[in-house]
């Protein structure tokens, strides 16, 4: 019975992890809703003194995930967490093929180091514990078909991605959930808290010594001896199939000593390690300092980030490169970084205007990230978001210097920050700066090669653009004064009434 | 009583040259003749005052019919502009309705299939989507095809292209029995107007390439592989300065006109007027009258004059 309702909680959750990575169109709420439940990028708005993206909701639901860890141990690691699922799938099998057998059960100086240096991360506001956060490695293993669909590129993000799924798929046939004892950092801070927690898997005098608890262990963590509480999930598998109720989910208070021959819930851990471990962290905590600012440091860039990342500097710390703004945009221009950027900023976004275009009417990337790295805003506000500026290089322009009509930048240009004006015998683009808002649309349009004529240029912080350009002529007054020139559409008489109302 | 002597003229001089010039085309040379009196269609039809699937049918009425454009049994393509993820109140895409009912008529006219597509520049879905020409086609029985993929693409050769000597063609223009050509008439940056000539450039895949080697002249050009069979250009809604995109509607001028020809040059003449530029300061209206493709000369041409003012 336990089994059946964990799979289906399982299930669902990697369906709504599938529907939210991929794009499915649906409420934002539940987006977010979903992104909070995973501690690590939903809690690291905090590091800049600001609320996750759906604030005090996302806030409220992150804290729930921690406090029923810290008081029922690791529910969502065993009941929701769908790399844990995607694992045991792949341990199943590996059990029918007769290949499991290994726990990652001396793991745990190297998770603890891992959490520290994500810790560490965090705290010095930089996103590169994306490396090991299972939530973002999981969106970019869910946007590898998407990359391939697309053609590439193939990044560091695709290289993380195929790694993940490795680690998802292959490793757990003869190590299972090996992710989840020896790297997850949500894991072991999950193991942590689930240490002081009173309700929690507790093994008891077993009598018969049948070992079925073992063989239906999903992290392999359970067996004769007792339960190595550093990878016990708390799916309850082992408690419902014990004949004898030796072993059963039960409520202590956690600092009750249990006799010895009862497998207590404390972690293992043994003196030396814990030094160890200790010595490591302050390795960690200052080695991802250092990483930050030097090997990984992130310098004015040369890329276009997307319409609410509102400066390079803040986007670059949040975005977890979970490609899930990759796979939702329509006109496939955001894409994931290369090594145009900084080591820092391989494994971030950009949009590419060799590819594509920032469409003028969509946001859509604007609602799916979930580290708030990509701020929401609605639509008629996003149309206001300078993200780069064009610049128009007259010595590559056709009509500048061919002196043939051209216009396919002007053309596409969506809020008039581009018009055509008669120069000698043909008409070129006049750029109107404070309309532009550097979507991209007038680069990707430029027919001139190799170089195009018009490129846009990053700005290093966003800002809101004038209102789209308005009409042409509107002010009657210059006409009434007769201040030369033709009048416009607006003033011109009406044809007469022989030629029926027809300009011809 | 202009237009009846015109045509009576025509069909004189047709009878005199042994019906071998086609009606159409043909112009009144010699003096007053007598002849039979039979109607005959003129060279454009402007329509005014009505909603645009209303002044479709009046000028359509007034051209002889979709019958003389459509073969019974054949294929259509009705290929408005679809080029931007812009609602029909912004007047950059040809009106749904006047699609629909176009499609709808070809049906009546006995059409065996009508197929409906463009070569969109944004996004072909938002396109399709917002300007609601997809539903208006769907509606009536017709069949949206994609221009967003390479493969429905054949290279062709213009005969007589000078700057245009080739181009990767969509299927439809290239295979359809009868092509009706639907744009919406709008100021441009590039080409200073578009209408029925510009309008062709959305089923040729590499747009670029006509920018780049020479606009106007490839705008002109185009049309030597094929003429399109009937032009239908919606005025309702006339985007009159910064135009294509329109970041703005304050440059929207409600016309509510409706110019059919068979005769790209001479309709998109007529819609330069319409705008209020004179035909001879369009380039390629200029390069394509040259080349043969049209008249350009609106005093010359029988033109039906209809309002539907109540």
């Amino acid at each position: 019975m336990a089994h059946r309702i964990r799979r289906l909680t399982q299930t669902a959750f990697l369906l709504l992890g599938l529907c939210v990575f991929s794009g499915v169109p649906g409420d934002r709420k539940v987006a977010a809703f979903y992104h909070a439940f995973h501690v690590f990028p939903s809690l690291a708005s905090l590091t800049w003194f600001m609320l996750p993206p759906w604030g005090l909701a996302s806030l409220a639901v992150a804290g729930a995930v921690l406090l029923a860890a810290l008081l029922f141990g690791r529910l969502y690691c065993g009941w929701l967490c769908p790399a844990g699922f995607l694992q045991e799938l792949a341990a199943g099998l590996g059990r029918r093929l007769g290949l499991e057998g290994r726990t990652a059960g001396g793991w745990t100086m190297a998770r603890l180091f891992v959490l520290v240096l994500c810790l560490g991360f965090l705290a010095h506001r930089s996103s590169t514990y994306m490396v090991f956060d299972h939530f973002s490695a999981l969106g970019r293993v869910f946007g590898l078909p998407h990359a391939l669909l697309a053609g590439g590129p193939f990044g560091a993000n695709f290289g993380l991605g195929l790694a993940f799924l490795a680690v998802l798929f292959i490793v757990p046939l003869r190590w299972p959930r090996w992710f989840c004892g020896a790297l997850c950092p949500s894991g072991t801070l999950f193991m942590l808290l689930r240490a002081l927690a009173p309700g929690k898997v507790r093994r008891g005098l077993c009598g018969t010594d049948c070992g079925r608890c073992a063989e239906v262990c999903p992290a392999l963590c359970v067996s004769r001896g007792g339960i190595d509480a550093k990878l016990c999930v708390d799916c309850l598998e082992c408690t419902s199939i014990c004949a004898d109720g030796a072993l059963a989910y039960s409520f202590h208070k956690p600092w009750r000593v249990l006799p010895p021959q009862n497998e207590c819930g404390v972690p293992t851990l043994r003196r030396r390690e814990l030094l160890a471990s200790a010595g490591l962290s302050v390795a960690g905590w200052s080695g991802a300092s250092w990483l930050r600012s030097g090997l990984l440091r992130i310098g004015p860039a040369a890329a276009v980030v997307p319409p609410g990342g509102k400066a390079h500097a803040s986007f670059f710390e949040r975005c977890v490169g979970c490609d899930t703004c990759v796979s939702v945009c329509p006109s496939r221009v955001l894409v994931p970084a290369g090594r145009e950027l900084d080591l820092g900023a391989l494994t971030k976004v950009r949009l590419d205007y060799k590819v594509s275009y920032c469409a003028y009417e969509c946001n859509a990337c604007l609602a799916v990230c979930p580290t708030g790295a990509i701020s929401y805003f609605p639509l008629a506000a996003k149309k206001r978001i300078r993200i780069g500026k064009s610049r128009l290089i007259k010595k590559l322009c056709i009509p500048f210097e061919f002196g043939r009509d051209c216009g396919a930048c002007q053309e596409q240009c969506p809020t008039g920050a581009l018009t055509m004006e008669p120069h000698k015998s043909v008409y070129v683009p006049v750029q109107h700066e404070e309309y532009c808002i550097g979507c991209g649309a007038c680069q990707f349009a430029c027919p001139t090669r190799p170089r195009k004529a018009i490129v846009v240029d990053p700005v290093e912080v966003h800002a809101f653009a004038s209102p789209p350009k308005r009409g042409s002529k509107i002010d009657c007054r210059a006409c009434a004064a007769g201040k030369g020139g033709q009048a416009c559409w607006r003033c011109r008489p009406d044809p007469s009434e022989e030629s029926g109302g027809f300009p011809f | 009583m202009e237009i009846t002597r015109k045509g009576f003229l025509r069909l004189g001089l047709s009878a005199a040259a042994g019906g071998l010039l086609p009606p159409l085309f043909s112009r009144p040379l010699l003096g007053k003749e007598k002849g039979p009196s039979l109607p005959v269609p003129p060279d454009l039809a402007a329509v005014r005052d009505g909603s645009p699937a209303q002044m479709f049918d009046a000028g359509i009425r007034a051209l002889g019919g979709l019958g003389r454009f459509v073969k019974k049994g054949g294929t259509v393509l009705v290929k408005p502009n679809i080029g931007w993820d812009k609602t029909p109140s912004e007047g950059a895409t040809t009106n749904p309705d006047l699609v629909g009912r176009i499609v709808a008529a070809a049906y009546e006219a006995g059409a065996k299939k009508v197929y409906c597509f463009d070569h969109s520049v944004n996004r072909e879905a938002d396109c399709h989507r917002r300007s609601g020409i997809a539903d208006a086609v769907r509606k009536n029985g017709g069949e949206m095809r994609s221009g967003e993929d390479e493969k429905a693409y054949r290279k062709a050769a213009i005969p007589g292209g000078r700057i245009l000597k080739e181009a990767l063609v969509h299927e439809l223009y290239l295979d359809c029995g009868a092509i009706i050509n639907v744009p919406i008439l709008k100021s441009h940056g590039g080409g200073r107007m578009t209408a029925a000539l510009k309008n062709l450039m959305g089923v040729v895949w590499d747009r670029r390439f006509w920018h780049r080697e020479d606009l106007q002249a490839c705008i002109a050009e185009f049309p030597l592989l094929r003429k399109p069979d009937l032009n239908v250009i919606d005025a309702f809604l006339v985007m009159m300065e910064n135009g294509p995109y329109g970041a703005t509607t304050e440059d929207l001028d409600m016309k509510k006109m409706q110019l059919l020809s068979a005769d790209p040059v001479l309709a998109d003449s007529a819609a330069a007027k319409v705008l209020g530029r004179e035909p001879a300061s369009v380039l390629y209206l200029k390069r394509a009258a040259e080349l043969g493709l049209g008249s350009m000369d609106l005093k010359r041409a029988a033109i039906k004059r209809i309002s539907l003012k109540a």
